[in-house]
Order: structure tokens, then sequence, then C-alpha cells
């Protein structure tokens, strides 16, 4: 009874985590492609050592975003099960985090809290890793209960 | 030998450490956001605030007038606002102020310097002279500091917007630059890449994020300058005319998001800082002190910290810092901005919607 109550949050977090994950990748990828656009390139061992660093640090800042992103879009699908659609869901999880990145700008003391958000491109792929997260949380419930009916 | 070893250390460094005893008097108070401190040549002050006011004080603090200049699109958000006020090098004859502020719209907006004529009761004959370019969007590094050199023009400090950091490295436009004018606005013909295809006339140096404290030493032809860094890597630079400075390939910061900016906290062919701040202190403001009234204090570097609520005495041997003090956080304030005045004093002002203006004076 109790993994039937919890499930659902489970696989929130884990959907939570690939996003964070994905995000901080994206995120990593646009400096580096910044800095490389400048200094005409950079070792592996450079891109390597932010990779990680970012996972470390970046990440820690922005769970709490995708927590927030794909908790309301999870309560949304719950209280209207019609939206319970991959891509319906996964397109409203990248729209709500696209008005809570408005937010965030709005409210943080500098114009674009997070590098990746400055640009249109950057900003599409963080949009992207929302749908990610939002697509692994339906797949996720999904499997559970084609599992239940067998 | 060991114990001998630090003994002479100890006693090299001592001078420099010893606490001079000082007091401090409150000329004004109730300012709004200050920014900016001119010392007039009989005695008075003039002092701008962020949202575009300009004051003129007696020595004493009493006010003389309070006034808005029209400057021309002045733009009051954030950050943004009115800056810098400095008199002209022929100030005596002309009478004329160069004030750095704020211009254009939130979505279209960048650097722009006026200068006007101070009469008794304010200014007159505002005059737009410069506008850093591309305008941009965003209330947020602008920098806005200007020193005067040995031949009379002028540096203007520059920030990079804070969403253009790339455009650091882009010599084709004034985000994070450091621009040298002459006092109408004209470009020297002796900037470093004047004419240089690719390359705006006006620059004197590059790789800066938003450079807010600048001091041309005169005794040393030295032209200091302090820029904020992001998380971390608070900056003191030696400027030199045609030199990368570095930002965004080289900082020892990071984003506030605690993402890595760059690989690189130092770069080929970009200067490294002679100082560094990490965790920032947010330096806003400094001076050289080349004053009388603080021997102890002679050629040291005091730079205002608005985050680290204090100001900063660096000592310097040969052009490197080997000592750093912190002043007056017993007041508990953000400094905006430090001067030297023309009475050896040190001149103090903290950033808040009751801001101060505060001399420091030697304890006797």
């Amino acid at each position: 009874m109790t993994s039937l109550r919890w499930h659902p949050l489970v696989y929130l977090l884990v959907a939570v985590i690939l996003t964070t994950l994905l995000t901080s990748l994206a995120q990593s990828g646009d400096n580096l492609m910044a800095i490389a656009g400048l200094t005409g390139g950079l070792t592996a061992g450079d891109i390597l050592f932010t990779l990680w660093f970012d996972l470390r640090h970046f990440s820690v800042t922005y769970a709490p975003i995708a927590l927030v992103n794909l908790l309301s879009v999870a309560l949304l699908i719950k209280l209207v099960p019609f939206l319970a659609r991959p891509w319906l869901a996964a397109y409203i999880s990248a729209l709500v985090l696209y008005f809570m990145l408005q937010l965030i700008n709005s409210l943080a003391p500098m114009p674009t809290l997070i590098a990746a958000n400055r640009t249109v491109s950057g900003t599409v792929v963080m949009l992207l890793c929302s749908a990610a997260g939002m697509s692994c949380y339906l797949w996720l419930l999904n499997r559970r209960r084609a599992n239940a009916q067998i | 030998m060991r114990r001998f070893s630090v003994l002479l250390l100890c006693l090299g460094i001592l001078p420099a450490v010893t606490a001079q005893p000082y007091q401090l008097q409150v000329l004004a108070e109730k300012l709004q956001h200050p920014w900016a401190l001119a010392f007039l040549p009989e005695g008075d002050m003039l002092l701008t605030e962020r949202g575009g006011v300009l004051k003129r004080l007696s020595a004493k603090g009493e006010e003389r007038f309070s006034i808005q200049p029209e400057l021309p699109e002045l733009l009051k958000a954030s950050q943004a606002g009115l800056q810098e006020v400095t008199l002209t090098p022929d100030f005596a004859t002309s009478q004329r102020i160069i004030l750095s502020y704020a211009c254009g719209t939130l979505q279209a907006n960048n650097t722009c310097l006026a200068s006007a004529k101070l009469t008794d009761t304010g200014v007159s004959d505002i005059k737009s002279i410069f506008q850093a370019q591309p305008l941009k969007a965003g209330a947020a590094h602008f920098g806005g500091r200007i020193a005067w050199l040995a031949d009379n023009s002028l540096v203007l400090t520059l920030g990079d917007g804070f969403d253009y950091r790339e455009q650091a490295q882009n010599p084709a436009n004034h985000l994070g630059k450091i621009v040298r004018l002459h006092a109408d606005g004209g470009v020297p013909a002796d900037n470093p890449f004047f004419a240089k295809q690719g390359y705006a006339p006006e620059l004197y140096s590059l790789g800066h994020r938003n450079v807010q404290g600048i001091f041309y030493d005169a005794v040393s032809q030295t032209l200091y300058s302090h820029e904020h860094g992001p998380r971390g890597g608070d900056e003191l630079n030696i400027i030199r005319g045609g030199v990368n400075y570095g930002w965004p390939v080289a900082t020892e910061g990071i984003d506030y998001t605690g993402a890595r900016i760059s690989p690189f906290t130092r770069y080929e062919g970009m200067q490294a800082p002679v100082w560094s701040w990490s965790p920032s202190i947010a330096p806003a403001g400094m001076t050289l002190y080349r004053g009388s009234l603080f021997p102890a204090w002679q050629g040291n570097i005091f730079v205002a910290a608005l985050a680290g609520k204090s100001v900063r005495r660096l000592v310097l041997e040969n052009q490197q810092v080997v000592l750093e003090q912190t002043l007056f956080s017993e007041l508990n304030q953000r400094f905006r901005d430090v001067r030297t005045g023309p009475d050896g004093a040190l001149y103090l002002l903290t950033d808040s919607q009751d801001g101060q203006l505060i001399k420091v004076l030697p304890a006797d």
C-alpha cells in the first residue's frame, strides 16, 4: 500500500534528477561553446572538468527549479487527467518552465539568472530538458499501470 | 633562524597593519544611494545620487543646492541612473563638469557622458558628449567611473551589460571596455586601437566585466582600476592601453547559479589581476591616498566594498599588493565610494536609501 501511495513521488524525483542533469549538461555546453568561440577551442580535459563542476554546483541551484516545474505539471495532470498525454504534458512542462524563468528573471537582481537562458537556443534546450523530464515521469507512471494490468 | 625570520617579517609588516586611529564625522545623511563625489576648488563638494540628483555641499556638508539635471535620456532603474561627477581639467576657467549616467530605455540603453556648466544654483548648457555602443537591454553593469590622465584625456569605465559578457572580447564595440576620450567627447588619435580595422577607436582596454573604480596616480603614473567579478573573482588591475584583461575567458569567479563561466583563471595573452577577491566584496569605488593627514596610509589604495560592507586598504610594493586591511566594518554599511579630499581626509559614501557622506580624520 505504501509503495502505491508514494510511487508517483519517487517517479517525480527521478524525473527531477534527470531534468536537472540534462539542464546542467546543457548549461555547461552553453558556457563552453561561448568560451570556445573566444579561444578557438577547448581541450577534452577542460570540457570534462567544467561538466563535472557544474554537475556538482549548478545542479544544486537548478534542482529546486526543476522540482517546482515538474511538480506543478504533475499536480495539474492529476487534476485534469485529459492532459496526461505524453506530448501535451511535455509541452505544458516546457511552457510552465518558460514562465517560471520569466518570473525568476523579473525577481532576480540581474537581467538573466541562468546563462543558458540568455539566448533563444539555450532557452529552447532548457525547455526540451523540462519536457524530457515530464516525459520520463509519464513513462514511468504508464509503465507501472501497464505492469499492474498484466 | 626561522624564529628570527618570522620576527623580522612581523617587524616589517607591523607599521603597515598597526591600526591608524581615526574619527568619523557624518557630513550628510538621508542621501538616496549616493554614487560619486567631486571636490570643488573653494572647498565645496558635488555629490551624485543614483536617482538622478546632483547636490552641491559645503565643506561641512550643508546643502547649497539639490537638482535633477535634465540629462538626455537618463534611465533610472535597478543599477541604472546618475553615476559619476568630475570636474574638467580646465574647470577654473570653463566651470564645466562631466557626468556619467545610464541612458536610453530598459530595452535599449548604455552608458552616456554629458558635459555641463556649473552655476551657483545648478548646471546649465548640458551637452551629450558620448554614448557607449551598442544599445542593449537590461539595467545592469554600466561601469560609469571616470579618471583623468596626465594629458587631460579621460578614461571612462564601462560594463558588459551582464547578459552580453562575451562582447567584452569584441573589440568593435564598447561593452566591457575602458574608453579614452577628450573632455569634449572627441577621440584621441593616440588611442591604442585608433584607426585599426575592426576596433572601436575609443577603446583603451578590453576584457572587463563591470568596472566601478578607477584612479590615476600621477606620482607613479599608474592607472588602477577594480571590477566586479561574478560570484568571486573581483579584481584589482593596473590598466595599460591596448591590454586585454580577460573577461570572460579568464576569471576566478563563477556564475551566480554555480555554473562555471570558463575553465580558465588565467589565459595567455590576457592580463591577470594584481589582486582578486573571492568571495566577492563588490568593489564600487577607489582612491589612492596621497594626502597629508594619514602618513601611514601614504600610497595605499582604498576600495569601497558594497557586499563586503567595509573599505579595503591595500598596501602596495612595486605595484604588488602585500597587505590588505579591512576598515570601517564597524559601521556595517555598504560602501559605494571612497575619495581623498584636498584636505587630506578620506571621504566615504554609504549605499542605501539613507546613505551618508562620512569624513575620516585622524583621531587626534
